[in-house]
C-alpha cells in the first residue's frame, strides 16, 4: 500500500507541488491573513470620527495607535452584556439545532431511499437559498399577521395574535434553520458509518429496539453530537441576519454591532475591536471545547 | 409497542422541523405572484411584480453585479481549490492534515469579520469598489468547498489508472488533459456551481464590500426587507431561488450521469 | 545473449523501512521472469522501480542497454499491467488500445490497423466500440494485456495481472497470457503471490522475503531444490525438520533430528560433523506402507492419525514413535486400498530426497 500511494505525479518532485501549492498559500495569505493584519491595526487606531480609519494613514504612524477601543469594550455594560449574550446565544443555538437535527437524522438514516433524498434535499435547500429569502418567507408566516396566526385565530385556540418574532423564540427559529443543514449532514454521515450489524448483533442478544438505540446507536453517534454541537455554536455566535432581522435590540450579537458600528456609526476602530473579541473569543471557546471532547472521548 | 410510539413521535416532530424549513422558501415565492399593493398570499395570479422587477434598471443592475462577481468567483476559486486539491491527494508533504484545516479555516471565520477585513485591507491596496473585491471575499469560501469537492472527487480516480497512462507515454502534463480532467469533470462542474450559489447568496460579506456603484441583489433587497416589505422582493427572492435551484438541479443530474456510467473499472 | 532487463543492487527505502535490500537479476529476450512472494516482501516495489513509479534508493535499472534510473516513465519503453488492470474508463477499448501509438504520435490509421491486429492476438476483435464498464472481467484483462503491448514495449511487465479473476478463468488465463507473452517475443516480469501462477508461467521464478531473492531458478529447481528453508514452506507443500550433522561419508551426511531419528540426505560441500541445518522432504516423495522394503533407507514407523483425500491422491498425517509428525501424500492406484486412521505404518525414503537447506 505504502507504495501505491502518491503514484505518477509524486515522482514529477517537488517543483510541481510547490506550483501547486503556490495559489492557495498565495491567496490566503493576501486575502485571509493581510485583512486580519489591517484589522488588527485598525482595532488599535484613534477613531477620527468621519469615514472612520482614515485613508493614507501609515501602519507605523506615531500618535494613532491607542488602547481605547479595547478598554471601552471592557469597561462598557453594553458591550460586554452583548458578548455574553452572544456565547449565551450560541450555545443555545448549538443545543437546539443539535436536538432538531439528530431527531431529524435519525429519521433520514432509518428511511428508504426515496424518503431519504426528499428529507435531505428539504434540508439542504434553504442552505442553498438566500438568507435573505428565508427571513423574508419567516416573516410572510410568524409574523403577527402572518399565516401561522391567521390559522390559530381562524380554529379558535388563540384570541389575540401570538408574538413569534422580535424576540428570543424568532432569533432562534431563523439561526436554527440557518445552521441545521450543516448538523444534519454531519450526523446522517456518522449515523451511516455505523456497522448495521452491530443494531442486528443488540437486537439478536434481546435489546429491544428503544434500548439498541441506546445502548448503541447512540453513543457511536456521540462524535457527531459533539462536531454538531461546535458547528451550530460557532454559526450562532457569529449570528447577523436572524438578531438583525428577527430580534429586537435587546437580542443583537456582536456580529450585529460590528456593521451597526462600521456602517452605521462610521466607527471602523470600534468595529474591528468587536470584531477582533468575537475572533478571540470563538478561538478560546473552541480550544474549551476541544479540551473537553477530548476528555469526554477519554472517558468512554 | 412503546418504541413504534416513540418512532411516529419523532416522525411527527419532524414534520413540523420540515415544514418550517420549507414553507418559507414556498410562501415567498407565492407572495410573488400576488396582483396586491402589498405581502399577502395571492387570490389571482399576477406578473406584476415580475414585470416591476425586470422593469427596474436598479434590479437589473444588481442581477449583473450579482452575476459579475459569481462568476469572477468562479475564475478565481475554481483553479486554486483544484490545484489544491490534486496537489493533496497526489503528494505526500509534511504538515498535509494541518495545511487541509488551514485551507477550511475561513468556512468557521464569521462572514461579518471577513467582511469587515476585506473592507479594510481592500481599501487599502486600492481594489476596494471593483467586483473583484466582492468575488476575492466569496473565494474565501467558495475555494475550500470547492477543494473538498474535488478532494473527493480525486480520490475516487483509481491512482494506477494516471499511472498506465504514464506507462503507456503520457507526459504528466498528457496524464492531466487525457485522464485525470475528464474522469473529475463532474466534480470540477459541481464546484463550480457550488462556487456559483456561494457567490449568488451571500449578504453580509457583500454588505460590507458593496458601494453605491456595486451592489449584489442581496445587498439590495436588505434594506427593503427591514422598511418595505413589499412584494417585489418576494419577486427578486424567488428570480434567487430559481436561479439556485435550478443550478442544484442540473448538479443533482451530473452527478448522477457519472454514478450511471459507473466509471469503476 | 544479451539481457534485455537487468537489475542492479536495488535498494528501496520508505523513510526507515527497506522495501526492497540489494535485488540484482537480469531478465532475457523473451524470457519471462516471476518475483514470488508474499505480500510486503518487495515484489511490487521492485517491478514499480524498473517501470519507473518508484526511485530506487540506490542501485541501477537498465532496460535494453541503457541505465534508465532518471529516465521519466513515460520515456521508458514498458508495457504495464495493473491488477486493476486501470482501463481508462472514459475511453472505448479501442482508444485505451491505440493509447500508447497515441502518445508516440502515430497517425491514426496507422493506429487503427494496429488495434486491429494486436486485439486479433488477444482475441477480443468486436469489441473496439465498448467501454471498459461492459466487458466482463476477463475480457478486461485481454484489452489491459493488449493496450500493454500494443507499442511493442521492451518488456512487459505484470503487476499481479491474474488476481482478480476467478479461479477457474485465472487457469485458463495463465496459459493464454503465457502463449501471447512468446509469441510477441516480449521479455516480462510477473509479480504474484500464487505460486502456481508462478510455477506454470516463468522461465525463472524468484522467490523474494524481507526485500531479498531468496532463490532465483528454473520452477522445477526451485520445487524440487529449494535452497532456503523459507522458499521449501513456500513452495508446495514440505516436512521441515531441525537437526545437527553427526556423519559425514562419500557425499552423504547423517543428520540427527527431533526425537533421534536419524535421516542420511545428499550432502553438498561445506557440510561438516556438527553444523545446525534444516532438512526438507517433500510429502509426495516419501513412501508409506505397512511394512517397508528390506532395502529401504531412513525407515521411520509411525501411526496414521488423520487422512484427507485430495481427488486421487490421499494425505496421511502420521505420527511418528518418536514425536516428528510427518505429512506424506501418495496417488491412490487402481483399486489399491488405501491405509486408515489408527493404522501402524512404516514410512521411507531414498538418500536423495532429503534435502539440506540453510
Amino acid at each position: 500500500m505504502l507504495a501505491s500511494f502518491g503514484g505518477v505525479i509524486s515522482r514529477l518532485g517537488r517543483d510541481r507541488l510547490f506550483l501547486l501549492l503556490a495559489p492557495v498559500v498565495l491567496f490566503l495569505l493576501v486575502f485571509f491573513l493581510f485583512p486580519f493584519v489591517t484589522l488588527f491595526r485598525i482595532s488599535f487606531a484613534v477613531n477620527e470620527g468621519g469615514s472612520g480609519f482614515g485613508e493614507g494613514t501609515l501602519f507605523y504612524e506615531a500618535g494613532t495607535w491607542t488602547l481605547a477601543n479595547y478598554i471601552q469594550f471592557f469597561t462598557d455594560r453594553f458591550f460586554t452584556d452583548m458578548a455574553l449574550f452572544t456565547i449565551q446565544f450560541g450555545i443555545m443555538v448549538g443545543v437546539i439545532a443539535t436536538f432538531v437535527s439528530y431527531l431529524l437524522a435519525y429519521q433520514i438514516y432509518r428511511s428508504g431511499p426515496l424518503m431519504k433524498s426528499v428529507l435531505l434535499l428539504a434540508v439542504i435547500l434553504p442552505k442553498f437559498t438566500n438568507i435573505i429569502v428565508l427571513m423574508y418567507g419567516l416573516l410572510v408566516v410568524f409574523g403577527r399577521s402572518g399565516l401561522v396566526n391567521d390559522f390559530l385565530l381562524w380554529t379558535g385556540i388563540i384570541n389575540e395574535p401570538l408574538q413569534m418574532l422580535f424576540n428570543l423564540f424568532g432569533v432562534l427559529l431563523g439561526e436554527t434553520i440557518i445552521v441545521m443543514p450543516y448538523c444534519v449532514l454531519v450526523i446522517v454521515a456518522v449515523l451511516h458509518s455505523i456497522d448495521d450489524a452491530l443494531l442486528e448483533a443488540a437486537e439478536g442478544l434481546g435489546a429491544s429496539r428503544a434500548r439498541a438505540f441506546f445502548e448503541v446507536t447512540l453513543p457511536l453517534s456521540l462524535p457527531a453530537v459533539w462536531v454538531s454541537l461546535l458547528l451550530a455554536f460557532m454559526w450562532g455566535v457569529g449570528a447577523f441576519a436572524s438578531p438583525y432581522l428577527l430580534g429586537n435590540a435587546d437580542l443583537y450579537t456582536l456580529s450585529v454591532e460590528v456593521d451597526r458600528q462600521v456602517n452605521w456609526r462610521l466607527n471602523w476602530a470600534m468595529g474591528s475591536t468587536i470584531a477582533y473579541v468575537l475572533m478571540a473569543m470563538i478561538i478560546v471557546l473552541m480550544y474549551v471545547y476541544s479540551r473537553l471532547q477530548r476528555e469526554s472521548g477519554a472517558r468512554s | 409497542m412503546i418504541a413504534r410510539i416513540a418512532w411516529y413521535v419523532l416522525v411527527g416532530f419532524n414534520c413540523l422541523t420540515v415544514a418550517v424549513l420549507l414553507v418559507p422558501l414556498v410562501v415567498s415565492v407565492l407572495v410573488s405572484f400576488t396582483p396586491a399593493e402589498f405581502v399577502s398570499l395571492p387570490e389571482t395570479f399576477s406578473l406584476r411584480w415580475y414585470r416591476e422587477f425586470f422593469g427596474d434598471w436598479q434590479w437589473m443592475e444588481s442581477l449583473s453585479d450579482s452575476f459579475v462577481v459569481a462568476i469572477l468567483t468562479i475564475i478565481i476559486s475554481v483553479p486554486i481549490g483544484t490545484a489544491t486539491a490534486i496537489a493533496f491527494t497526489r503528494y505526500r508533504f509534511k504538515w498535509r492534515a494541518a495545511a487541509s484545516t488551514v485551507i477550511m479555516l475561513p468556512l468557521f471565520v464569521p462572514p461579518v469579520i471577513i467582511g469587515l477585513g476585506s473592507l479594510t485591507f481592500h481599501r487599502a491596496i486600492g481594489i476596494w469598489g471593483t467586483h473583484f473585491s466582492i468575488a476575492v471575499a466569496h473565494s474565501l469560501w467558495a475555494m475550500p468547498l470547492v477543494f473538498i469537492v474535488l478532494q473527493s472527487t480525486l480520490r475516487r480516480v483509481d491512482v494506477s489508472v494516471e499511472e498506465a497512462a504514464a506507462g503507456l507515454g503520457a507526459s504528466p502534463v498528457r496524464v492531466f488533459f487525457e485522464i485525470t480532467l475528464p474522469l473529475v469533470a463532474s466534480g470540477i462542474f459541481v464546484g463550480t456551481l457550488f462556487a456559483f450559489i456561494i457567490s449568488m447568496n451571500d449578504l453580509i460579506m457583500a454588505l460590507f464590500l458593496s458601494t453605491a456603484d456595486i451592489k449584489t441583489m442581496p445587498v439590495v433587497i436588505w434594506p427593503q426587507i427591514r422598511y418595505l416589505l413589499t412584494p417585489i422582493v418576494a419577486a427578486a427572492s424567488s428570480v434567487i431561488i430559481v436561479i439556485t435551484v435550478g443550478l442544484l438541479i442540473v448538479a443533482a443530474r451530473v452527478t448522477n450521469i457519472r454514478r450511471l456510467a459507473d466509471f469503476r473499472s | 545473449m544479451k539481457p534485455r532487463i537487468r537489475v542492479v543492487n536495488l535498494v528501496k527505502n520508505f523513510g526507515s523501512f527497506t522495501a526492497v535490500d540489494d535485488v540484482s537479476f537480469d531478465v532475457g529476450e523473451g524470457e519471462l521472469i516471476s518475483l514470488l512472494g508474499p505480500s510486503g516482501c518487495g515484489k511490487t516495489t521492485t517491478l514499480r522501480c524498473i517501470g519507473g513509479y518508484e526511485t530506487p534508493t540506490s542501485g541501477a535499472i537498465e532496460i535494453g542497454g541503457e541505465r534508465v534510473n532518471d529516465t521519466p516513465i513515460h520515456k521508458r519503453e514498458i508495457g504495464m499491467m495493473f491488477q486493476s488492470y486501470a482501463l481508462f474508463p472514459h475511453k472505448t477499448v479501442e482508444d485505451n488500445v491505440g493509447f500508447a501509438l497515441k502518445m508516440r504520435g502515430v497517425d491514426k490509421a496507422k493506429r487503427k490497423e494496429e488495434v486491429g491486429k494486436t486485439m486479433e492476438l488477444v482475441d477480443m476483435l468486436g469489441f473496439e466500440k465498448r467501454y471498459p464498464s461492459q466487458l466482463s472481467g476477463g475480457q478486461r484483462q485481454r484489452v489491459a494485456l493488449a493496450r500493454a503491448i500494443i507499442h511493442h514495449p521492451e518488456v512487459l511487465l505484470l503487476d499481479e495481472p491474474l488476481a482478480n479473476l476467478d479461479r477457474k478463468l485465472r487457469e485458463t488465463m495463465r496459459v493464454e497470457l503465457k502463449l501471447i507473452q512468446e509469441r510477441v517475443n516480449i521479455s516480462a516480469i510477473l509479480v504474484t503471490h500464487d505460486q502456481e501462477e508462478a510455477l506454470v508461467m516463468s522461465d525463472r521464478i524468484a522467490v523474494m522475503e524481507g526485500g531479498k531473492i531468496h532463490q532465483l531458478d528454473r520452477p522445477a529447481d526451485i520445487y524440487n531444490k529449494p535452497s532456503t528453508k523459507f522458499v521449501a514452506n513456500f513452495i508446495g507443500e514440505t516436512n521441515f525438520l531441525e537437526g545437527t550433522v553427526t556423519g559425514l561419508q562419500n557425499g552423504a551426511a547423517t543428520v540427527k533430528v527431533e526425537g533421534d531419528i536419524e535421516i542420511d540426505v545428499h550432502a553438498h560441500d561445506g557440510l561438516h560433523v556438527g553444523s545446525d541445518v534444516g532438512v526438507t522432504v517433500r510429502p509426495e516423495r516419501i513412501n508409506i506402507g505397512k511394512q517397508a522394503a528390506a532395502d529401504a533407507s531412513n525407515v521411520i514407523d509411525g501411526r496414521i492419525e488423520f487422512v484427507t483425500y485430495l481427488g486421487s491422491i490421499a494425505n496421511y498425517r502420521v505420527r511418528s514413535e518418536a514425536g516428528p509428525i510427518f505429512q506424506v501424500m501418495q496417488p491412490i492406484v487402481g483399486q489399491q486400498a488405501s491405509l486408515s486412521e489408527g493404522e501402524s505404518v512404516s514410512m521411507w525414503w531414498s538418500r536423495d530426497t532429503g534435502l539440506i537447506v540453510d
